[in-house]
Formats: C-alpha cells, sequence, structure tokens
C-alpha cells in the first residue's frame, strides 16, 4: 500500500522521498527533527519538529522571618 | 509539639484554582476552569518573566498559524505533591500542518477566559523551523518534580 506524505509540494509517494531524522537532548528538552526530500535533492519539502520539554517554570513563595 | 511556620501546602493547590484574592479579584461568570492557549514565538522575540497579557509582539506567522495560537488541554486539575503545587497541560499541544520558515523558539501559555488574556508562563527549546509539518510540544509528567508549572 502506498504510503503519502504531506509536503509544500502536495500528497507525495514516500518512495519518491529521503527521510532524515535528526535529534538531541539536553537539560531544557528532548528534540526529534525528521526531514523530508526528494531523493537526490537538497530542497527540504516537509520538516516536522518534536519537542518534549524537560525544565519547568518554578515558584518558590518566601515567608516574611 | 510545636508550631510550624508555613506557606500552607493546600494553598499553592488553591491559589491555582484562583481561591484566594489578596488583590483586587475579577468576577467570574462561572466555577470552571478558565481555557488556555498557546502562541509561538521567533527566537528575536523578548518574551519572558515581564509579560502580563498575551503579545502579538514577536509571534510566529506562517501557513496555517493562527495568531493567538492553539487551545491547551486541561483536563486534570492542579494537585499536590508532598508540598508542591502542580499543573501540566494534559494532552500535548499541537500545531498541525504549518509552515514556520522564521526560527522560533518559546511557547506562551496564557489564559483566554481572561478579557485581557493573561499570561502564565513561557518556555523556551532550540530554535526551530517546520515545513508543511506539525510542530508538537510533548508535556512532561505531572507532578511536583517535573510538572510544567510548580509552587513549591
Amino acid at each position: 500500500m502506498t504510503e503519502l506524505i504531506r509536503t509544500t509540494k502536495g500528497d507525495i509517494d514516500a518512495s519518491l522521498l529521503e527521510k532524515r531524522v535528526d535529534s538531541f537532548e539536553n537539560e531544557n528538552e528532548i528534540t526529534k527533527c525528521t526531514e523530508y526530500r526528494f531523493l537526490g535533492e537538497d530542497e527540504i519539502v516537509r520538516r516536522d519538529v518534536h519537542v518534549e520539554l524537560k525544565k519547568n517554570v518554578f515558584s518558590e513563595p518566601v515567608l516574611a522571618e | 509539639m510545636a508550631n510550624t511556620q508555613a506557606f500552607c501546602s493546600q494553598a499553592k493547590v488553591d491559589m491555582m484554582n484562583g481561591l484566594h484574592a489578596m488583590g483586587t479579584s475579577v468576577v467570574r461568570a462561572t466555577t470552571a476552569a478558565d481555557a488556555f492557549k498557546a502562541a509561538l514565538y521567533v527566537d528575536t522575540a523578548t518574551r519572558g518573566p515581564a509579560d502580563t497579557t498575551y503579545s502579538p509582539t514577536g509571534e510566529v506567522s506562517g501557513t496555517n498559524y493562527l495568531a493567538g495560537g492553539v487551545a491547551v488541554t486541561t483536563a486534570s486539575a492542579p494537585a499536590l505533591d508532598v508540598t508542591t503545587a502542580h499543573f501540566t497541560p494534559s494532552a500535548s499541544i499541537v500545531f498541525t500542518n504549518v509552515t514556520l520558515a522564521t526560527a522560533f523558539d518559546a511557547v506562551v501559555i496564557y489564559n483566554d477566559t481572561s478579557s485581557t488574556k493573561l499570561a502564565l508562563s513561557v518556555h523556551t527549546f532550540g530554535p526551530q523551523t517546520v515545513t508543511a509539518g506539525d510542530f508538537t510540544l510533548t508535556m512532561p509528567v505531572d507532578n511536583g518534580t517535573t510538572g510544567l508549572i510548580r509552587i513549591a
């Protein structure tokens, strides 16, 4: 069954696309980027980003002495 | 048994639920939880702790991105983990099928029920662009250690 990928050029058969996945992690986040290009070409026709937040915002009340 | 000076733990949750008003508050139309939204900002914007309300200044723009951002799912009420109150959106925040060509690195969560769109929090990440794709922000585990917003 043909898998179609939504791109800037419309829905494209996945077999015509090169998929690159990059990920990194630091103290703040875990991020995964997925890029699609036509085979042998440089132009990115789709790029998804998934960020998992690790660092929250925090408030600590202080009582008067 | 001695007395213990303390910021009462449950009061932290009650503050998150709008039950204490040490200053002028607002007349609430309902007891229901407020609605919150999430907006994205380019990496040259200056969003931060001084924000008081949602601002369109520096907000991203692009295909399928609506100014003001998307709704935040808040099915889980604030809770208490020992002495730390915590609140985390109950689902990932997803911007679907967007093209955002200018690098962005922050999301602002704000109160969409309030008439002035009061700002709640700013969260940053590495600069990103999205091309005809989805931008997904997955939430941390909702507890007193990792919850997205915490009062300890």
